[in-house]
């Protein structure tokens, strides 16, 4: 998954994009190591340190990963595409943008 | 108890020979005082090999009548049917008992009387109709016998059975006995096998001073069995006052009890002429001749109308479809109800009597005022509080001691299969899972389980036999037809609660339309919950079929394959919005007005309003709920920080 998430974001760099992540891993420092290695270039809200953290509870996800996509008004528009999908996905929403 | 009186003339029979004393010294060879199926089995063989009976030391009272204070003696002595000629001892009553349990009375030895007149179900058959002795079926349902005794009401004599064929009890019981589909038997054979077997003679003689066994003194006996077989000892009784004044309220009655009370005798409209105690007459709830009742224009079985008899009301052209309910008296107990055990529950039954009569020119004069228009339907038009408040007064009219009463139970000592109690609808449906389990063959089965709904319609075990087929059968004709007698005939049980997860896995339309009926119309809210809950599931499931459909078409044929083409074609077709806003609603709903209800995952109402959160806010086309926390290195952010871009918001971690 990170290939593929770490070349989007360097991909659509200049274009109307962003990923956000949600995290929910237990040991912060370790996820900073982590971050590191695997060179993680997108922003995450750490989410408690738990797998069932307010930010997971209230999006009801028990899944990981899970992928939402939201539009520029803040419409969700897409959930769970993958791959290939999900780049055409992408690409159909910031066409939408002026 | 009253005082123990016994007529039968003492030590001058050997009928101690089947005393529990005699028996017990004889073959209880551990002196625990019972016998277990070892001695029983030896009692058996000690007798050739037939099952006897075990009698009380001392003869049962069968004589003394203990009346509540609301009734009147010479009111009721005066209903009183006992001939001069018959008069009822405890001898003769003892005798009565065991001819009526005994299967020696049918011609291959499998039916007694008791058979189809089971003392749990207030001596009626749960079935719908009764098995003879061939494993025929009867024409009709074998009726729950009480208070037989008084039945001559208001200057009436009325007949026995549901036609009044018989003109006394003990013409009566002779019928079913030479019944060519009941019980088979001739009276000469009658006689004599009886005369053979080793407790006959000696019960004849402490009841008739001679072992003679003869036809007379066969239906003497029964009959008086019968007319010991009295219960006046309901709540109703209990709550009567002295004096008999039914009309005021009781004090022991719940409001809704005395506002079913109030409507059972003066009828919804206060006017005596329609409250059913204008035929259901107390204290003995039983009725002066047979009535038309409005089950149908035209009758497939005639009842009274089939007998060469002038009409027994001068303003009736005839006698069709006329017949003699038994006592409502724990008629609680007797589902199902009338002559061919067509309404499964009381409720089916009051809603007929609400909206369902039908205008014959026989009808009843209770129906008769309310003038239809082109043969539309008659009632009493009765709202669903004053039905549920009429199920609970006729509760109270349940005689829990009656059910249970030694002295009417079965006297037999039984060995081997014979101990075995007839299996309960309950039980046998268990059964056949168990044997469908040991050799899965649908073809042989299905039917089997149809059977059993037919045959036992008033008992939870129908539904079972119905949920059954719905999911073993899934995406199958069978099942789409069960699910449709479910909706059919089964909405008011209160067995569906249980039902609904199990049925909402198969998410066919016909499980679809019977879970939104039972939203719309089940009297119980147990029900209603659970039927809106899974409702919503089982909508979901369909969305997100029809969402894989819609997006690999390819699939098709395997979707075709698994779930029918009736789904299919459904699926096809579903209008997801509209789905989800269905889904909506029903959330709702349970937020609403079910949140206690038990579900797997814990009281409906948080589940509910979790459901709702998901459809309001987190589904497609929705605006994103706020994120507002911090990231991983202690800095705050918004996910509206980012309006004016397109976010991909990915939820990850390692473990």
């Amino acid at each position: 998954m990170y290939p593929h998430e770490r070349s989007l974001v360097n991909r659509l760099a200049n274009k109307p994009f962003v990923l956000l992540g949600v995290n929910s891993d237990a040991d912060r420092e370790k996820l900073k190591e982590t971050l590191a290695i695997e060179q993680i270039n997108w922003r995450s809200w750490w989410d408690d340190g738990s797998p069932n953290g307010p930010i997971q509870t209230q999006w009801q996800v028990t899944l990981r990963p899970t992928i939402h996509l939201i539009d520029a008004h803040g419409i969700i528009r897409y959930k769970n595409v993958q791959e290939a999908e999900l780049d055409e996905a992408i690409e159909a929403l910031i066409a939408e943008l002026p | 108890m009253a005082a123990f009186v016994s007529l039968a003339p003492a030590a001058a029979d050997d009928s101690d020979r089947f005393s529990r004393a005699a028996l017990l010294a004889r073959f209880d060879a551990d002196k625990d005082g019972q016998l277990d199926e070892r001695e029983r089995r030896s009692l058996r063989e000690a007798f050739g090999g037939i099952d006897v009976p075990m009698l009380p030391d001392r003869a049962a009272d069968y004589t003394a009548t203990r009346l509540p204070v609301h009734v009147n003696r010479p009111a009721l002595d005066a209903a009183d049917n006992t001939p001069p000629d018959n008069p009822t001892s405890n001898a003769g009553a003892t005798l009565g008992r065991v001819l009526f349990y005994d299967t020696s009375l049918s011609r291959n030895h499998t039916i007694a009387c008791a058979s189809c007149h089971l003392q749990r179900a207030g001596f009626s058959d749960p079935r719908r109709f009764s098995v003879g002795f061939q494993g025929g079926q009867t024409k009709r349902n074998a009726m729950g016998l009480v208070n037989l005794r008084y039945s001559n009401i208001r200057s009436h004599r009325p007949g026995f059975f549901w036609d009044e064929r018989a003109a006394t009890l003990e013409d009566q019981v002779l019928m079913p006995i030479q019944d060519a589909g009941e019980m088979g038997m001739t009276l000469d054979d009658l006689e004599r096998r009886l005369a053979g077997l080793p407790y006959y003679p000696p019960l004849f003689e402490a009841a008739f001073r001679s072992p003679r066994v003869t036809r007379e003194r066969i239906s003497q006996a029964l009959a008086q069995f019968l007319r010991s077989m009295t219960s006046l000892h309901s709540r109703f009784d209990r709550a009567a006052p002295a004096g008999g004044d039914y009309a005021a309220d009781f004090n022991e009655f719940s409001e809704q009890e005395n506002l079913g009370k109030s409507l059972f005798i003066g009828g919804p409209d206060g006017t005596l002429e329609h409250g059913c105690a204008h035929c259901h007459v107390p204290p003995t709830f039983a009725m002066t001749r047979a009535m038309n009742n409005g089950l149908a224009l035209k009758y497939a079985d005639p009842g009274l109308g089939a007998l060469d008899r002038p009409p027994n009301d001068p303003f009736d052209p005839s006698n069709d479809g006329k017949f003699k309910a038994p006592s409502l008296r724990n008629v609680a107990l007797t589902a199902p109800y009338m002559h061919d055990g067509r309404f499964a529950t009381l409720e089916q039954v009051i809603d007929h009597y609400s909206d369902g009569v039908h205008p014959h020119e026989n009808l009843a004069l209770a129906f008769e005022d309310r003038d239809p228009a082109n043969g539309a339907k008659l009632g009493l038009r009765l709202t669903a509080k004053q039905k549920a408040a009429l199920i609970a007064f006729l509760h109270t009219l349940t005689d829990d001691t009656f059910v249970a009463d030694a002295r009417f139970a079965d006297p037999f000592v039984r060995a081997g299969d014979a101990a075995k109690q007839p299996p309960t609808a309950g039980e046998k449906y268990k059964s056949l899972v168990e044997e469908f389990a040991a050799d899965p063959q649908p073809a042989e089965f299905v039917p089997r389980f149809f059977q059993l709904a037919e045959e036992y319609a008033a008992d939870p075990a129908a539904v079972d036999a119905l949920v059954w087929i719905v999911t073993n059968r899934r995406y199958r004709p069978e099942s789409t037809r069960a699910a449709r007698m479910l909706e059919e005939r089964h909405l008011k049980s209160e067995r569906l609660a249980a039902a609904c997860p199990q049925l909402a896995r198969v998410v066919s339309p016909a499980v679809e339309r019977l879970l939104r009926t039972a939203t719309e119309k089940s009297p119980h809210t147990a029900v209603r919950a659970q039927a809106s809950f899974h409702l919503a599931a089982l909508l979901e499931e369909q969305s997100r079929l029809a969402g894989q459909l819609a997006k690999d078409p390819g699939t098709k044929p395997r979707v075709e394959q698994y779930y029918g083409k009736e789904l299919t074609q459904h699926l096809a077709v579903l209008d997801v919005k509209k789905v989800e806003s269905q889904r909506e609603q029903l959330y709702a709903q349970i937020a609403k007005s079910f949140r206690d209800a038990p579900t797997r995952d814990g009281p409906m109402g948080e589940l509910a309003d979790k459901a709702l959160f998901a459809i309001r806010h987190l589904s497609i086309g929705r605006q994103a709920p706020e994120i507002d926390a911090e990231d991983t290195d202690g800095v705050r952010f918004k996910l509206s920080d980012y309006r004016g871009k397109v976010v991909m918001l990915s939820f990850w971690g390692h473990w």
